[in-house]
């Protein structure tokens, strides 16, 4: 009987207590936002898909020869005049080499971020951008120059 | 009662119809009425359903620490018209496998059940759509339409978890049935009236005065297992077995689709609305203010804007416990089969009934 | 007019109750006949509405459409097979069942006809008072043994239900 009566009191006290945790964050502040309009500001080390400035590229392949899994494409031609572009530390470098086609296959990325660490100019670097998916594998290749010849 | 009825609204057609057909005998006016009567609570539940629908949504969010929805309009306030023109637009599917008539018929009779009760509340001073001697225990009765349109569903639909549901529906709203009529039993003998208007006369003069106070703690007692007992029966969490999306889809409208999907889920919204306004009329006072008087008495006791003060209150009172019963759906996980059955045996229907005893001795002594 | 209007309205009740009742004793599919068997008890009702027996009627949706009804589609439901029209509704001989039920008919027509019927208007009970007055007064005993039976059907259900030992 006093089992019986304890169960009771027990149960709607447990209810009550639950309805003070809900009813604390029915007044909180919401953790989620309205995602198109408003978007969470990245930390500056997130690795989102690889963007190139190539202005700063001084086509010297290291990116292409440390992916490790081959997804950028470097193609160039030897240009009449040199470019001069300016390095991490203020020096100028030399251009000799016409990109004629510089692509990157990010749906084969691993978002590994080597390109970049190595990168003497740091033209290529790793974006922010998260929003990465598309119809067409067509569309996963990034072409960041294309000439045609 | 249909001879004092029909006089009743001889008189008041023709104290407030500007124009009356001369000769059209009153009886007309009787069935014109019904119908005018039959719209607007049509309308009006509607609207509550529509408008409770978008109000769940948004507090559901709110007590998972989310937005809900808020694209459509201001706050999403009209995210609920959004709603109703995408059921009415969608395909209306009757499985192969259905019992067609029945599938189709049974919407309207869990519908039917529901607005049959709105004819009896007291939405206010003199304003309710009837006045009925047997008010209480005409509720009770077209209630019950309910559980025969839920079986009808469950059947028509041809559908194994349809099926399941429609029954668990129907053992669950038979069962807690029970407590709530000893419940309204326990009130019908404090107020010795069925009529709702009546009862909520008696809880005239302020908070106290109210049935709820009126045996403590006996009232407050029958008050909790009304309660209980009542988001038993209009299928709420933590009492949602007929539908439990995780175990049988949708339970008894798993099938249904477009507009009739559309009655079922305004039928849950208008019966939360009704079992919460059956509640304020037995124990918190009906349409009766907290205070000891009316604020807009001085205008007369039965002035427009009176009547309108006793509908703000009874409006104020059931969304209150609307809203408590989404409270509680938010906060509580679903009870097991036998959990649900073991509360109302052991638990609702012998505190109900003790309950009933110990306030029969009071009013004796 | 106000005539034509209340017979209408009864005519109407009429007509649901025996078109109801004609789907209840003539369909094929159980189911169906027990879902008939709502717009019968609901047709009745409005009858006891008409007749001004107010509380008869409210009980009778009670009783019949939330008890019984309710009881005899939980009992379809579970009877196995009951889709099968063969085990469902089986035709039995019916020279007869036809004979027998035509005397009945008649037999109830000659009664109907002959009975000298109290017509007093409507009739004024007086509301639940009066009812729980006579229940408990004038009728006790016929009250009390009501109360026995149902609890010896419910104990006997009961020892029905329970596992054997």
């Amino acid at each position: 009987m006093v089992r019986y009566f304890s169960a009771i009191v027990i149960g709607l006290l447990s209810v009550l207590k639950g309805m003070a945790v809900t009813v604390k964050y029915f007044f909180s502040k919401k953790v989620t936002m309205e995602y198109p309009d408003q978007r969470w500001k990245m930390p500056d080390r997130f690795r989102g898909k690889v963007g190139c400035d190539t202005n700063k590229c001084i086509s010297c392949l290291y990116c292409v020869n440390i992916c490790p899994v081959s997804c950028i494409t470097l193609e160039n031609v030897k240009a009449e005049i040199p470019a001069v572009v300016t390095n991490l530390e203020g020096k100028e470098m030399k251009r000799l080499k016409n990109i004629t086609k510089f692509e990157v296959d990010i749906s084969r990325c691993i978002f590994c971020g080597l390109c970049t660490e190595g990168c003497p100019t740091g033209a290529i670097y790793m974006s922010h951008d998260y929003e990465i998916s598309c119809y067409t594998r067509k569309d996963m290749v990034y072409q960041w120059v294309k000439t045609k010849l | 009662m249909l001879k004092e009825y029909i006089e009743a609204i001889k008189t008041f057609s023709e104290q407030n119809i500007p124009f009356t057909i001369k000769g059209a005998p009153v009886e007309l006016w009787y069935i014109v009425w019904i119908f005018i009567f039959g719209g607007v609570v049509l309308g009006g539940a509607m609207l509550f359903a529509g408008l409770a629908s978008f109000a769940e949504r948004r507090f559901a969010g709110f007590f998972q620490c989310r937005l809900g929805p808020n694209r459509v309009g201001p706050e999403g306030f009209f995210q609920f018209i959004a709603d109703g023109i995408k059921l009415v637009l969608k395909e209306d599917l009757i499985p192969a496998a259905a019992d067609k008539m029945l599938f189709r018929a049974a919407p309207y009779v869990v519908f039917i059940g529901t607005l049959g009760v709105f004819a009896a509340l007291p939405f206010s001073k003199s304003l309710g759509i009837t006045n009925l001697n047997l008010g209480l225990l005409y509720i009770f009765a077209i209630s019950s339409l309910v559980i025969v349109g839920i079986i009808m569903a469950g059947w028509g639909s041809g559908n194994k978890w349809s099926l399941l549901g429609g029954m668990r529906s129907a053992a669950q709203i038979i069962s807690y049935e029970i407590p709530i009529g000893v419940v309204f039993l326990t009130m019908i003998m404090i107020t010795s009236t069925m009529n709702m208007q009546e009862i909520v006369n008696q809880q005239g003069g302020g908070l106290v005065n109210w049935l709820v106070f009126r045996y403590p703690p006996f009232t407050l007692f029958a008050f909790l297992i009304y309660f209980i007992a009542a988001m038993a029966e209009v299928n709420r969490t933590p009492f949602d077995l007929p539908e439990a999306e995780s175990e049988l889809v949708g339970g008894f409208h798993t099938e249904y689709s477009g507009m009739r999907f559309a009655f079922f889920f305004m039928a849950e919204y208008a019966n939360m609305f009704v079992v919460s306004a059956i509640a304020t009329v037995l124990f918190l006072g009906g349409w009766q203010s907290p205070l000891p008087f009316f604020i807009l008495n001085i205008f007369g006791d039965y002035s427009i804007l009176a009547i309108i003060e006793g509908f703000g209150w009874f409006i104020t009172k059931v969304l209150f416990l609307v809203f408590l019963m989404m409270w509680l759906r938010w906060t509580l996980p679903r009870y097991r089969v036998d959990q649900l059955m073991a509360v109302c045996w052991k638990v609702l229907l012998p505190l109900s009934f003790a309950n009933l005893l110990l306030i029969g001795i009071w009013m004796i002594l | 007019m106000s005539e034509i209007i209340y017979n209408t309205i009864f005519y109407i009740f009429v007509a649901l109750v025996i078109g109801s009742a004609v789907i209840v004793a003539f369909s094929r599919n159980i189911v169906h006949s027990a879902f008939a068997l709502l717009v019968t008890f609901f047709g009745v009702a409005g009858i006891y509405v008409f007749l001004g027996a107010d509380f008869l009627a409210i009980a009778q949706v009670v009783i019949y459409v939330g008890g019984i009804l309710v009881l005899i589609l939980f009992a379809v439901m579970l009877t196995s097979k009951i889709t099968d029209v063969k085990l469902s509704n089986p035709q039995t001989s019916p020279y007869i069942a036809g004979p027998l039920v035509f005397l009945i008919f008649v037999g109830l027509v000659w009664l109907i006809m002959t009975t000298p019927w109290q017509v007093k208007g409507t009739l004024d009970i007086g509301g639940i008072s009066a009812i729980g007055e006579a229940l408990l007064g004038r009728y006790l005993l016929a009250f009390e043994v009501s109360a026995v039976l149902l609890l010896g059907a419910l104990l006997g259900a009961t020892y029905l239900a329970r596992k054997s030992q």
